[in-house]
């Protein structure tokens, strides 16, 4: 940029988040920048699994943000198909297993509850799970499937996307680090300040992932956001479908709500189209640490094996790891800033952010246009976790 | 006598003892061992030393089918093997037992990679005092050298039996990382692609827990791309050297050496010896020409200049033709020969040949160093891949870790032995066995003599830079994924800039390989041509763990 841009709305962060953003209020005709560090794939987007996931979500703001979040996928994966982007959008459903009856029991109330909130849930005793997924362990308890359950390839959709984007009149702005943020007397926020230069805007959407604290705090505002590093094991190719559904053991739902600083495991095991198996999932606090951890890598090798023996014989050709965008309460963090006006943060989505980007970005719109939106606010705004003025 | 014989698709193919799959396959005449998962194209032999993941075989392993490297697989007479469609078929285990966890050994240094560099830093720590062990994936000493070998062979110092040091061949290093306590934790595994021996082996290498590490992994084999590249019938020259030297097999009866660098001067000699019709192709024929005429003139160097002089002269006896300035622009298949198409300057040529080793410089093998954080540094002129960054004794910027060899950057063997025992010193000094300024000195400067001598072969040589611009953009860049040219530079076009951007774009760099082979060009590409206010570190591709890739169940026994 040689002179200072002027728009209406500018996103930072081109992510999957930042590019929904960009989409949905060019839509409603604003103009629109998108500012990255470094470029699309730089973060938390290129780092996952690509998950599109009800299952794992207790009944509660959250599941209701991911249900509409889910129908608006299916707009999405549409348009973008249409578009001629290889996204790789696959409804494959997911299948949640337990090994032990009291697993069973607490699963199968969770799913009541789930089915209650407007989720499509299957009980599947050990002969339906072998039916429905043959290589699952044969002396399971039983199991759940959720046939909403989807998965993407989120750097290509954030990519079609903002290609869209920028066919449709956005600015992209990449490699730009934010350095600052200018305000009017008020507080507003008015300008950002960039090394590749200034972008002046009434609104800026925080869509940053895991640096979403780092940037409020440059902008003046705040955000209690911290990484929450989890790793991935990639297998060499097997057949495709080896793996029908996404295949976790029940631990799952508990190891996402989990606050544990110390390393928690629980199995994600799906099949991709290239033929490699995918295998998750680490959660733990060990700041931006870029270390792959033995303990991880062990924790994922045996419990995939425990869900899907046959994986005994096969090999990783490599891992990798990444950082979620953990909220203290572990609901996202979508809406205006506590003190500076004119900044909506949304971010906050730890494991989720792919399955509830297009619901965010809705709601982004919603608060910024005031437009209707089917899903309520107030429980994402950050302002909830605000510390008490001093 | 008659040889043993392995089954292949149901016929038998003889094998010599201790050849590989690969080897006896190509020796049979086989050139078709699987097909890719894209695009069904059928794959033999490339790099014949690891690699390339090009020469997957299907094995009946106790877990189902598993696509092995033939290239690294010993053939035994009760292998049953079959052409591979490249992906693995496991089936439920027989037994859920999970394999019992390795010894962990503790030591001062650990040194990783038994070639030239490895072999002399080893060597030199244990001179020093402190108690040294080396690890390498073959059974035997010697790396790559012994079978490439270098323009001039490995010093005498290097040959000299195991004094003092501890080796451990037939494993390979997993994982590695920094030991709470202080120094290194190196995961090991058993080397090659068969799972776990059946009961009664010797148990699993475990954990080697190191005060210190000297990584000498050495550089792979580079081949810029040219149409038809991927036929088979193409290898690199360095494969075409290891088969010969390692397995015994002559890679064909008329060959053509192609590329640039020493490397092919060896190669060529090496077949013509073996009675192969040769045809030597050298794209910078400053190289081949003028080396003896710099050697001479520097008065240096002289026992290079010697085996140039004797590789020359081999060349000249078994009538060796020899193109300069020619270099491969196609290969196409005329089975059962190969059709190559050369061109210099305006003019073009084919041959009819059965075998092509082609070379155009080696890149650096990075991938432990990466894992454990040290700095690499971009290529000198004239070379391929990162490297290693290391101070003048082989510091890297991970404290207790050390570099030696063409990991730190391709200079022969020469060079390679003396940063190894300059690095053994230094290793040793820094775990409290010291040496005396004298010894260290002395290292320092038979390093600096030899760079000196690298330096000089180096300018003969430049790697090519017109390979983007000629090759089509249907032709495949990335071998493991069958990703095209034209599908990088659509990539590019549509915004990617960085190496991590291509890759989510294409899957470049996606495969078994991980990027050995594609690695390096396509960070000359983005480097070279398309990089723009991006640092050195966008235009490559990372160095991810797992250096190999290693059975799941190893995966859930780590320590």
């Amino acid at each position: 940029m040689n002179r200072a841009l002027v728009v209406d709305a500018v996103v930072i962060g081109a992510g999957l988040v930042g590019a929904c953003c960009a989409r949905a209020l060019l839509a409603q005709g604003l103009s629109v920048a998108v500012v990255d560090a470094t470029g699309p794939v730089g973060g938390t987007t290129g780092s996952g699994e690509g998950n599109i996931l009800l299952s794992d979500k207790e009944p509660g703001p959250e599941l209701t943000l991911a249900l509409r979040s889910r129908q608006l996928w299916d707009v999405l994966a549409a348009d973008l198909a249409a578009d001629g982007a290889e996204i790789e959008f696959d409804p494959k459903g997911g299948l949640v297993v337990v090994a032990d009856a009291a697993g069973l029991d607490a699963l199968h109330e969770l799913a009541d509850a789930q089915a209650a909130a407007g989720v499509l849930v299957e009980r599947l005793d050990p002969a339906g799970l072998l039916a429905v997924e043959p290589a699952v362990h044969p002396a399971l308890a039983g199991g759940v499937r959720y046939s909403q359950d989807a998965q993407v390839l989120p750097m290509a959709a954030a990519g079609a996307l903002l290609a869209a984007a920028a066919r449709a009149g956005a600015h992209l702005i990449w490699p730009a680090r934010v350095t600052g943020a200018g305000h009017d007397p008020r507080g507003r926020i008015t300008t950002v300040r960039t090394d590749a230069g200034d972008v002046t805007a009434g609104t800026v959407v925080n869509a940053c992932g895991p640096w979403a604290g780092e940037v409020a705090a440059l902008l003046s505002g705040s955000l209690p956001v911290r990484p929450r590093r989890g790793h991935i094991l990639v297998t060499e190719p097997l057949p495709p479908r080896f793996i029908r559904h996404k295949v976790y053991e029940g631990s799952y739902v508990a190891a996402v709500a989990s606050d544990a600083a110390a390393l928690v495991g629980s199995a994600v095991v799906e099949s991709t189209r290239a033929g490699t198996v995918l295998i998750g999932s680490t959660r733990e606090f060990a700041g931006w640490s870029p270390q792959t951890s033995t303990a991880a890598l062990r924790e994922l090798a045996r419990r995939a094996v425990a869900i899907v023996p046959a994986l005994a014989g096969v090999r990783a050709q490599r891992s990798y790891l990444g950082f979620r965008p953990a909220s203290p309460d572990h609901l996202p963090l979508i809406g205006p800033d506590s003190r500076v006006g004119g900044l909506v943060h949304a971010s906050g989505h730890e494991g989720a952010g792919i399955g509830l980007a297009p619901g965010t970005a809705e709601l982004v719109t919603a608060i910024v246009t005031g437009i209707d939106c089917p899903v309520p606010a107030a429980p994402f705004a950050p302002a909830r976790l605000a510390p008490v003025a001093a | 006598m008659s040889l043993p014989t392995f089954g292949f698709d149901g016929a038998p193919v003889p094998f010599a003892p201790g050849a590989s799959i690969g080897a006896s396959l190509w020796a049979a005449g086989v050139r078709e061992f699987r097909r890719t998962r894209g695009t069904g194209a059928p794959r033999a032999l490339f790099c014949a030393v690891g690699n390339c993941f090009d020469c997957l075989v299907d094995v009946e392993v106790a877990g189902g089918t598993r696509p092995v490297r033939s290239c690294r697989t010993p053939a035994t007479p009760a292998a049953v093997v079959r052409s591979s469609g490249s992906v693995a078929r496991p089936e439920a285990p027989v037994s859920a037992a999970e394999p019992a966890a390795g010894a962990v050994v503790a030591v001062d240094i650990a040194v990783v990679g038994a070639g030239p560099a490895g072999l002399a830093a080893a060597a030199a720590a244990a001179g020093a005092g402190a108690r040294a062990l080396l690890l390498d994936a073959a059974a035997a000493p010697g790396g790559q050298i012994h079978r490439r070998s270098s323009l001039v062979g490995a010093p005498a110092g290097s040959r000299a039996a195991e004094g003092g040091f501890e080796h451990r061949g037939r494993v390979r290093v997993v994982l590695v990382e920094g030991d709470d306590r202080r120094g290194f934790r190196l995961h090991l595994d058993r080397a090659g692609d068969l799972p776990a021996a059946p009961p009664g082996a010797p148990p699993p290498p475990g954990v080697v827990r190191a005060r210190a590490v000297v990584l000498c992994a050495g550089a792979t084999e580079v081949v810029a791309p040219f149409d038809g590249w991927t036929t088979p019938g193409v290898l690199t020259a360095g494969g075409m050297q290891a088969l010969l030297k390692g397995d015994g097999v002559r890679a064909g009866r008329r060959v053509l050496v192609a590329g640039t660098g020493p490397l092919l001067l060896v190669v060529a000699a090496g077949l013509a010896a073996a009675g192969a019709r040769v045809t030597l192709a050298d794209e910078s024929p400053a190289g081949s020409r003028d080396l003896a005429r710099v050697g001479l003139a520097s008065g240096r160097h002289p026992a290079t200049v010697l085996q140039a002089a004797g590789l020359l002269a081999t060349l000249i006896r078994h009538r060796v033709q020899v193109l300069p300035g020619w270099r491969v622009r196609s290969v196409g298949s005329a089975a059962p020969d190969l059709r190559v198409g050369l061109q210099r300057g305006a003019a073009q040529r084919e041959l009819r040949v059965d075998a092509v080793g082609i070379s155009h410089g080696l890149a650096p093998d990075v991938a432990l160093a990466a894992q454990l954080g040290a700095d690499l540094a971009a290529p000198e002129p004239g070379q391929w891949g990162r490297r290693v960054a290391v101070d003048l004794d082989g510091r890297t910027s991970v404290p207790g870790l050390l570099a030696a060899g063409e990991l730190t950057g391709v200079a022969g063997a020469p060079a390679a032995h003396a940063e190894g025992v300059l690095a053994g010193l230094a290793a040793a000094g820094a775990v409290g066995h010291d040496s005396g300024p004298g010894a260290l000195t002395a290292a320092r400067r038979a390093v600096a003599n030899a760079h000196d001598g690298a330096r000089v072969l180096s300018r003969l040589w430049p790697t090519p830079a017109a390979w983007w611009a000629y090759l089509d953009d249907a032709e495949t860049v990335c071998r493991c994924e069958e990703v095209s040219a034209g599908s990088i530079r659509a990539a590019v076009a549509a915004g990617a800039r960085t190496a991590r951007a291509v890759k989510g774009r294409t899957r470049v760099g996606m495969g078994l390989c991980q990027g050995r082979v594609c690695g390096p060009l396509l960070g000359q590409i983005l480097q070279e041509r398309l990089l723009t206010g991006q640092g050195t570190a966008a235009a490559w591709l990372d160095s991810r763990p797992l250096a190999e890739p290693v059975d799941l169940a190893r995966l859930a026994a780590l320590d």
